[in-house]
């Protein structure tokens, strides 16, 4: 299954070479554009299904098809490996990436990375969790969290986290990693009533870090400026419309999971959708915010990460993001 | 009679077949309707508990299955976990190969087979750190992990019993091609100084699709069905296939938005077993919902058995008992109609015929068939028409000769008759007596008789007798006592020595022992004496001249006939102008009414006075009457017989011109009276030297009036007596008519006559009191007390006018 997509995607490098090499114009709008999203088809993507299937891509003059990363095919590698043009990934990822890769949107623009616990292991407080046996992701991930063990001068067992908490539900570790849209209501839905649980939530301890943002090579960037802002704003116009529309949108996103092979109920999906499009459209602020990283957030970002040793070069804002317009 | 008549129609409603067909065919039907009802209630309620038990026992059972099939798996996996361990990873790659190769082929169900390692422990001669074999068709292929064989170690399946410390099975998941899987995961420890080091994990993949199977095939019922559901209430199995692996319990009690199911998801997870009333999500059914958890795996079998099939099977069943039950109740009805065709066709048959039989006795009757009712039935009709015309026959020969003797009895009653005088005026010639007689027999001829004869010119004899017994014996003696009164009568005058010679006659070879009572008198016209006898007789009745009644009671002698040797007293009495003597016999004094009060000899002695001025005919009409309506419809009891006799003064013979004539008539308001009253006008007229033509007005004057009281002048139907006085003076003839009759002045009353047309057809009234008014001089009506008083006067010459 993936050969073709290789292949496809070698194609496409290919002519866009050729082009560069045979002509001095470079090109604006790429005849089609794949799409790499992080993650298996669930709620969080709803926004670009809908962008496409609303023909928003179509109606900026790019035909995208979308790619789904997973356990073994990392989004940001399936840009450097050429088999997508475009991907998503949380805003630390992107900042690892810098500076090959550069930031088209940023789409999610808060945390909901949070820690859930066994009350009954006897965890009320973050200092609560001394000691205790701790799963969470590793990688750029994994800043957040140690962050967090830094504010409140902790010390926790740590047991790496990968793609699901069945550990967590097993009893196995006393607290495991979740992100609010997603593991804390799969907590939820295997029956595990709230009362049940203690959860930190990472932003409400200062620790707020932009999420899914859309990247592209630098280079392919460069040359497809204009289809990259086309591609941003008709993403957010599948934001829009599945803010709007969210059972419809959540018939795709069930759609999606199905073709996938993704087990996938409604409820819990549009539990996401509801939680993503409050990340996208943020109480209080502005609409046009949606899709811009803010100034701040980038910086705080940066220090944690470069803190942590995750940034072998600081990105510039303006390098970082060079279709941002500065916000106000 | 009409034929139809004879084979009446019995309507449907009360036919015997039909009230037969109502009660069986209702009593069976219900009896039918309460055993299945009956059986439909229990075996519904025995079932309701079956289906608990049922839901109950299939998942046991089936979580015992599925147990003992993942049991197995867990045995190969940890044996070769067991393997790696004991060898302390020092174990060729080919050889883990080879193990899983066979591990495969042993145990067909096994999909896939892993060793996978932490891959800083690989074996230097391992090439990757983990060796994956599988199914692929019918050939063991091996999987050659991608570019990073390190990403397995973030997998479920390595990295849960890694750090869980323990065999675990795996979340089931689709594979790569749809499949839901499920892998046992066992951790592979090596024991060195710092105690166990976790060095991978053994694995068994296996395909869950025979789980879907076998559910299936449990025995649920078709409404009921089995799931399998995960720790965390994620289906493994359900009949709806989108539910598996993408639902749990706990999604659909989030998007029902309903807390009972979570509640019930977290009962049924918690691994301990139970059973609820539930309404099922794939079929709506109410269904006992039983779950189990399994022993192997932390799942939870649940089956769900539906009450309402069981009730719809039961139905089914009920509604097949029904149907049996209505074709036996057809098979009923039309036995019955048989049955009943066979009683009540006879029957019928018999009906027809007892009807034509009172037509026609001689018709013929069914053959009577069988021993049964019916055909008894038909016997006991045929007795009692034999038995009917025996009886027709007795009394059509008795009947004949009871007609005779009646018509025997009937010239007996004429004879009689016959010896009893019973023309009258008796003595038309004679002006000076009044006299009347009756006999009424009880039956056809009686033992009473009465008697008259002029025994010399100036003579009467009067006689009346009551003969012991009735009937023809009484009637017999009768007449012999008749035949001596009149005998002796012959040879001697005196009553007493009659009476006693009549006695000896009777007495003598009256082997009967009759007897008669027998009052006789003789009246001599000259001076009015009386000479009588009585034989025991009721005593006669004298009305006195001053309206006062005397019974004759003096001397009184024994009824005739019983003893021989017997005298008889003569009486004397003197009977003046007017006076009246009654006989009478008991039947009269006797008679009775309806409360056996006898009508008694004061009402007869009333009477008397009552109708004094009554002539012997009419008071005697009236007495009957009387006696009638006293008895009031009772029988007469004995016979009734009465001789009245009144004296009448002589009247002047011849008168001169100047001398005054005067006769006063009474008579009945009756027309019947007219004609003999015409004779005494008639008579009056010629003594008085009227011409034929003055006699005919006369008459034509007075009957006119008389016809019209009659007629008009009363409204009840008593009798009455009406006076005429006829006066003739030398110049004149007056004529006063008197009557108690109600208040009417024919002068003024009566309708103004009509003179055209035919006289016969002219009305009475009007037209008479026209021809009065022609025919004589003066005319006055006067209602004097209860009397109407009408004087007319005709002068005899002009003069005189």
């Amino acid at each position: 299954m993936f050969a073709p997509i290789i292949v496809a995607g070698f194609l496409i490098f290919h002519s866009q070479a050729v082009g560069a090499e045979g002509t001095v114009v470079v090109h604006d709008s790429p005849a089609s554009v794949k799409m790499a999203l992080q993650w298996k088809p669930q709620g969080q993507f709803a926004g670009y299904y809908m962008a496409r299937d609303k023909g928003f891509y179509e109606g900026a003059g790019v035909a995208v098809t979308i790619l789904h990363a997973d356990a073994d095919h990392n989004s940001m590698q399936m840009l450097k490996d050429g088999v997508a043009d475009i991907a998503t990934a949380f805003l630390s990822d992107g900042m690892i990436a810098y500076p090959e890769v550069v930031q088209i949107a940023q789409i999610v623009q808060r945390s909901n990375l949070m820690l859930v616990a066994w009350k009954k292991r006897g965890v009320s407080r973050p200092s609560d969790l001394v000691g205790k046996q701790v799963s969470y992701w590793k990688g750029a991930f994994s800043t957040a969290f140690d962050a967090f063990f830094d504010l409140h001068q902790i010390q926790v067992v740590p047991i790496p986290q990968y793609y699901s908490i069945t550990l967590f539900l097993k009893e196995g570790v006393d607290a495991c990693a979740a992100m609010e849209y997603n593991e804390f209501h799969q907590v939820w839905q295997a029956g595990i009533d709230a009362d049940r649980i203690k959860t930190f939530l990472l932003r409400d301890y200062g620790l707020d870090f932009p999420e899914d943002g859309m990247y592209a090579e630098k280079q392919w960037a460069e040359r497809n400026r204009d289809a990259a802002i086309a591609l941003r704003e008709a993403t957010l116009a599948g934001w829009r419309y599945a803010r709007e529309h969210p059972e419809e949108a959540l018939d795709v996103v069930l759609k999606e999971a199905r073709k996938a092979g993704v087990p996938a109920n409604r409820p819990h999906e549009r539990w996401m959708l509801g939680h993503i499009l409050d990340s996208i459209f943020m109480a209080g602020k502005p609409d046009d915010h949606a899709g811009r990283l803010g100034l701040k957030a980038f910086e705080n970002t940066v220090t944690i990460l470069a803190s942590a040793g995750f940034l072998p070069s600081l990105p510039e804002f303006s390098t970082f993001a060079p279709f941002q317009e500065e916000l106000p | 009679m009409s034929k139809r008549n004879l084979q009446p129609d019995v309507s449907f409603r009360h036919r015997l077949s039909t009230r037969m067909l109502f009660w069986t065919v209702g009593v069976t039907g219900l009896i039918l309707a309460v055993v299945i009802t009956w059986n439909y209630v229990r075996v519904l309620d025995r079932l309701e508990s079956d289906a608990k038990d049922r839901a109950r026992f299939m998942a046991e059972g089936s979580a015992d299955k599925i147990d003992a099939r993942l049991g197995r798996i867990e045995g190969i996996a940890q044996g070769v976990a067991l393997v790696i361990a004991e060898q302390n990873l020092m174990i060729s790659f080919d050889h883990i190969r080879r193990m899983q190769a066979k591990m495969l082929r042993a145990q067909p169900e096994l999909y896939g087979m892993a060793v996978a390692l932490v891959p800083d422990l690989k074996p230097p001669a391992w090439p990757i750190p983990a060796s994956y074999a599988y199914w692929s068709g019918e050939l063991v292929e091996y999987e050659t992990f991608p570019v990073n064989p390190h990403t397995y170690i973030g997998d479920d399946w390595f990295a849960v019993p890694r750090y869980l410390g323990k065999a675990v099975w795996s979340e089931p998941y689709f594979n790569s091609t749809g499949a839901r899987m499920v892998t046992y995961s066992v951790p592979i420890y090596l024991s060195g100084a710092a105690g166990n080091v976790f060095a991978g994990v053994v694995t068994c993949d296996i395909d869950l699709g025979w789980l879907d199977q076998a559910i299936a095939a449990l025995a649920l019922g078709e409404k009921g069905y089995g799931l399998l559901v995960t720790r965390s209430g994620t289906y493994i199995s359900h009949p709806i296939r989108n539910l598996r692996l993408n639902e749990s319990i706990f999604s659909i009690a989030e998007a029902r938005n309903d807390p009972g199911v979570r509640r019930l998801g977290q009962q049924i997870v918690s691994g301990v077993s139970g059973i609820v009333p539930w309404v099922s999500w794939a079929q709506e059914e109410a269904c006992w919902l039983a779950w189990q958890p399994l022993k192997t795996v932390d799942w939870t079998m649940a089956t769900l058995v539906s009450k309402a099939e069981l009730k719809a099977q039961i139905l089914r069943l009920s509604s097949d008992s029904v149907l049996l039950g209505l074709g036996g109740i057809a098979v009923l009805i039309l036995s019955v109609v048989w049955m009943a065709g066979s009683i009540t066709r006879p029957v019928r048959v018999l009906s027809a015929a007892a009807g034509a039989l009172s037509a026609d006795l001689d018709a013929d009757l069914p053959t009577a068939r069988g021993k049964d009712e019916v055909s008894h039935l038909t016997v006991a009709f045929s007795a009692m028409r034999d038995d009917l015309k025996r009886r027709i026959a007795e009394l059509a020969e008795t009947t004949a000769a009871r007609e005779r003797m009646n018509a025997e009895l009937q010239v007996a009653h004429d004879i009689q008759m016959d010896l009893l005088p019973k023309t009258f005026p008796a003595f038309p010639e004679r002006r000076d007596m009044d006299l009347f007689a009756v006999m009424e027999p009880a039956r056809e001829v009686g033992g009473d008789f009465y008697d008259f004869f002029m025994l010399d010119d100036d003579r009467l004899v009067i006689a009346i007798a009551d003969v012991s017994g009735k009937g023809v014996p009484a009637a017999l003696f009768m007449a012999v006592t008749r035949s001596f009164l009149r005998a002796q009568f012959k040879a001697e005058s005196d009553p007493g020595k009659v009476l006693m010679r009549v006695n000896e006659e009777l007495s003598e070879g009256n082997d009967a022992c009759m007897f008669v009572t027998l009052f006789c008198a003789v009246i001599r016209f000259s001076d009015g004496s009386v000479v009588y006898a009585n034989a025991g007789h009721n005593p006669p009745a004298l009305l006195r001249a001053g309206g006062h009644v005397e019974w004759i009671s003096t001397p009184f002698g024994p009824a005739a006939g019983v003893l021989p040797g017997g005298s008889y007293e003569s009486g004397h009495l003197v009977l003046s102008p007017q006076e009246t003597l009654l006989l009478y016999t008991d039947g009269v004094t006797e008679a009775m009414d309806v409360q056996n009060e006898v009508y008694g000899t004061e009402r007869l002695a009333v009477k008397l006075q009552i109708h004094s001025g009554l002539t012997c005919k009419a008071f005697l009409a009236a007495l009957l009457a009387d006696i009638r309506s006293h008895a009031d419809g009772a029988e007469q009891s004995d016979d009734i017989t009465m001789l009245m006799f009144k004296r009448i003064a002589p009247v002047p013979v011849d008168v001169g011109d100047a001398a005054v004539r005067e006769r006063q008539f009474t008579i009945l308001n009756s027309v019947s009276e007219i004609p003999r009253l015409a004779q005494a006008i008639d008579s009056f007229g010629e003594q008085g030297a009227l011409t034929p033509d003055q006699i005919y007005q006369l008459n034509l004057v007075i009957e006119e009036f008389l016809t019209n009281i009659i007629s008009y002048g009363y409204n009840d139907s008593q009798p009455h007596t009406i006076e005429i006085s006829l006066r003739l003076d030398a110049d004149r003839l007056t004529v006063v008519i008197s009557d108690d009759g109600i208040a009417f002045n024919p002068l003024e009353d009566a309708p103004a006559p009509v003179l055209t047309g035919d006289v016969e057809d002219r009305p009475i009234g009007g037209l008479g009191i026209h021809l009065v008014r022609t025919l004589m001089d003066k005319i006055h009506y006067r209602r004097d007390g209860n009397k109407n008083r009408l004087t007319m006067i005709q002068y005899r010459n002009a003069e005189s006018k």
